[in-house]
């Protein structure tokens, strides 16, 4: 038992060694992926929150997300606004969407849930795409560039690490506290919980108002990255690429969309610098994960660890 | 342009031939969903590959051919899929369901564009069916004309067969209660894939009919799920009778929406999921 | 029908209650009273119409016509989250727990929202109230398996953390939804005394649901019979015992 406790020490120390020097030994190109991980791994994490935790599967992050890089863009294209105020309050854009859909979505079940929030994505995609005064219509926004801090290959890095920690640590509290707890009983029993006096509905539409808060997050992160908007970032795919990375990883782990994101987005790399046709791979893999792996690769090791203790034990 | 009573019927005539489509399309995945539970998010997808298959045999034999070949093709490729791959998943939840929904999606527009490219394809009325009838000053095409027909003709069809013959009621029994009818010796997960190849068949039907005078582009999956995921939660999980009321009634709302406001023609299908969803979950013909 | 003494200040009341599914009366002009303190039990054979007398006033369902009414205040037709807050507190027949919790967390999420900490989202939720919470434990009973997931338990232990939710709640009316069926003689004796001693602890008022006339017979203080959806007789155990339409309903003839 300690003999692991010390491998999981170790593997973390190299894991934040690497992380820490990474700009530093790592070409430009795998420190670009290695954000790109970072800020998948946010959106992918919030909306774990809202399935792992509250049990409500939402086909439309990718809203809040393109709502908050949209919000990112335009503020700094088109306000004189400070980089940093545009950084603060972008997701908040996204929260306010998720309260709105929230108030309309959270009695619904399961199922009416994961149609009305992919319809939510489709009608945000839509509206972007014809607005071009606002948004640049089907082109996006481009050209968005940040400076001092946030300029560079290694700053961006830095910066993007920095806030996916202070992120994850957020969403671990929240996810320990007693939110988090009646969010569960409520994932678990929602009738159940009605009986403990749990307020079932405004629960659900705050654990939305706080998932899409983060992957507003992530979105205001995705132009500090990538220059841009553009409105794919709001069509339900990439929703479904973070509910992807979300059962990759394992849904009922914390670490688990971190695990999915590196998992997905290595392999997404490898496997576009061979053949065009990766989102026919990407189903492929869709399928086998539920079919073969329907408990995440942190489910996966989770169950060997605890084999390979019973065997030890034995 | 000036709106009249013709224009307004011609819109309502055009309208109806469309919303035929959008019932026979429906109609795959509100019976399946209604006798299996199981949501089939990749329904559009298996539309636009019947599109493109239709494409590629109306090219090389026939519009005419393509209306039994495209059919019994899907029909085939729906008992595959079905077998192979939900069969697996029908204990494992709506979550699951979905996810692989998803992945069929992947692959299935994925190859489509790997088999026909991203250019649209466009298709041409058959010589047989073009030009238009004038009655009292409207104009309708002789195709939507065909396509009402034949539809209404499918929609009887179906309800019979639902309604009044022995396999029908088996069908009917289990939505009903799935336990029961396995108790009684009766083989469930035959009757399930006899309900998903009837729904991939009528999917396939639907985009055959569509095919000359629509054309297909690599996005037409996702357009075509959400309006019938409209068309089946408005007329109600498992119903027949539902989803032509619904399927007809979307595409007539359409066709004036695009009179009154053009560029949101397609904002406005998911506008009314949403309404639909909040307002009434159950649909108007709900079985459950 | 006798009509018990000592009305004054109406703890719990429930005044001619309807409620109809389609063309079945499930509950029909159904009038009862609970004194508080006492254990109360609601019999009656199966299709009595019990466990829709209880949602109706748990508030798993809202009346057709009628009142509820709990310490002075009209409580018809409120939610069940409202009523739960209010001090009614249901355990459920079919056991309707939390399974992927662990016991332990089972009863914390109720503490927590009895403590109407539901919405704080900072402070760590397995630090708060830990004394309360095995004291609970320790009351039903299942102290030794508060780390086990509640979907792994026994039959009977989860019908313990039914009650045991229930009562994490500081309920000041108890209702038991059967507590006792799917026992066996010697698993219902043991659940038995558990709740006698609850009650000796916590002093609620109990309204207990059930089929099986011993277990009534060794706790009430007061029994209301149901039958066809309506009242029929209600009376102390001694009257019941005695009242010959309750043998007829139970031990001769068809309803």
């Amino acid at each position: 038992m300690r003999g692991n406790r010390s491998f999981v020490w170790a593997v973390g120390c190299i894991i934040a060694i690497f992380l820490i020097s990474g700009p530093f030994i790592l070409p430009n190109f795998w420190t670009w992926i290695i954000i790109e991980i970072m800020v998948m791994s946010l959106a992918a994490m919030s909306v774990n929150f809202l399935l792992g935790y509250a049990g409500c599967l939402s086909f439309g992050h990718s809203a809040f997300y393109a709502a908050a890089a949209y919000a990112t863009a335009i503020m700094m294209t088109k306000t004189g606004m400070n980089q940093y105020q545009v950084l603060l309050l972008a997701p908040f854009t996204a929260a306010i969407l998720g309260a709105v859909i929230g108030l309309l979505v959270s009695r619904l079940y399961a199922f009416y849930y994961a149609i009305m929030t992919c319809a939510f994505a489709m009608i945000v995609w839509s509206i972007i795409r014809r607005l071009p005064g606002l948004t640049g219509g089907d082109t996006g926004i481009v050209g968005v560039q940040f400076t001092g801090l946030l300029n560079g290959m290694t700053n961006i890095y830095y910066f993007t690490l920095a806030v996916i920690i202070l992120c994850g640590l957020i969403l671990w509290v929240i996810g320990n506290s007693p939110l988090g707890w009646s969010l569960r009983a409520i994932r678990e029993n929602p009738d159940r919980s009605a009986f403990i006096s749990i307020d079932v509905i405004k629960q659900r539409c705050l654990a939305l108002v706080i998932s899409s808060f983060f992957c507003g997050v992530a979105g205001s992160l995705h132009v500090v990255y990538s220059f841009g908007a553009f409105p794919e970032l709001a069509f339900w795919t990439k929703s479904g690429d973070f509910v992807t990375i979300c059962i990759l990883g394992g849904i009922n782990s914390f670490l688990g969309p971190i695990v999915g994101s590196i998992a997905l987005i290595l392999f997404e790399t490898m496997i576009t610098s061979v053949t065009l046709y990766w989102p026919m791979v990407l189903g492929i893999i869709i399928c086998a994960v539920v079919f073969f792996m329907p408990e995440g690769i942190m489910g996966f090791v989770k169950k060997f660890g605890w084999e390979k203790m019973n065997e030890q034990k034995s | 342009m000036e709106i009249n009573a013709s224009l307004l019927a011609s819109l309502v005539i055009s309208g109806m031939a469309r919303g035929m489509i959008y019932f026979l399309l429906s109609c795959g995945l509100t019976i399946i969903f209604g006798v299996m539970g199981v949501v089939n998010f990749a329904h559009g997808a298996f539309y636009m590959l019947a599109f493109y298959i239709t494409f590629t045999v109306a090219n090389v034999i026939g519009f005419w051919s393509s209306l039994i070949i495209v059919p019994l093709v899907m029909i085939l490729v729906g008992a595959a899929v079905e077998r192979g791959l939900f069969q697996r998943v029908y204990k494992s939840g709506h979550v699951f369901q979905l996810l692989l929904s998803v992945g069929i999606i992947h692959v299935i527009s994925d190859l489509v564009r790997l088999l026909w490219g991203l250019d649209p394809k466009n298709g041409s009325i058959p010589n047989l069916l073009m030009g238009c009838f004038d009655i009292f000053g409207t104009v309708i095409s002789k195709y939507s004309i065909f396509i009402i027909g034949i539809s209404s003709v499918i929609a009887v069809v179906l309800i019979a067969i639902l309604y009044k013959s022995k396999i029908g009621s088996i069908i009917r029994a289990c939505v009903y209660d799935e336990e029961m009818t396995r108790g009684l010796g009766i083989n469930v997960s035959g009757v399930f894939s006899l309900v998903f190849m009837a729904g991939i068949g009528m999917a396939a039907v639907a985009a055959t009919i569509a095919y000359p005078m629509t054309s297909g582009t690599l996005g037409m999956d996702a357009q075509m799920i959400i309006i019938a995921f409209c068309v089946t939660i408005i007329g109600g999980v498992g119903s027949i009778g539902g989803a032509l009321v619904a399927g007809l009634v979307i595409a007539v709302v359409e066709s004036l929406g695009i009179l009154v406001l053009p560029q949101y023609a397609d904002t406005f299908i998911y506008i009314i999921v949403v309404a639909v969803l909040f307002f009434r979950p159950q649909g108007l013909f709900s079985i459950e | 029908m006798t009509s018990s003494k000592g009305r004054v200040g109406m703890f719990f009341q429930v005044a001619n209650l309807e409620k109809s599914f389609g063309g079945l009366r499930a509950t029909d002009n159904v009038s009862l009273h609970i004194k508080q303190g006492d254990i109360c039990a609601l019999i009656g054979p199966n299709g009595a119409g019990k466990t829709t007398l209880f949602n109706l006033i748990t508030g798993a369902l809202k009346p057709d016509a009628g009142k509820v009414i709990f310490k002075g205040e009209d409580i018809t037709g409120k939610t069940a989250r409202e009523i739960t807050r209010k001090g009614i507190a249901r355990s459920f027949q079919i056991v309707n727990v939390f399974p992927m919790l662990t016991v332990y967390e089972n009863i914390m999420v109720a503490v927590l929202s009895q403590k109407r900490m539901s919405f704080n989202f900072f402070q760590p939720a397995k630090k708060i109230a830990r004394e309360e919470i095995i004291n609970h434990l320790e009351n039903i009973g299942l102290a030794a398996q508060a780390d086990m997931l509640a979907g792994q338990l026994s039959h009977g232990n989860q019908k313990r953390l039914e009650v045991g939710i229930a009562l994490a709640m500081r309920p000041t009316l108890l209702a038991l939804d059967e507590p006792t069926s799917g026992m066996s003689v010697e698993e219902k004796g043991d659940i038995l005394d558990t709740i006698k001693k609850i009650i000796k602890i916590t002093g609620c008022t109990v309204l207990l649901c059930e089929h099986d006339m011993n277990v009534i017979f060794e706790v009430s203080d007061y029994i209301w019979v149901l039958q066809n959806g309506r009242i029929v007789a209600n009376g102390t155990v001694r009257d019941i015992k005695s009242n010959e339409l309750v043998h007829r309903i139970y031990l001769g003839g068809k309803r």
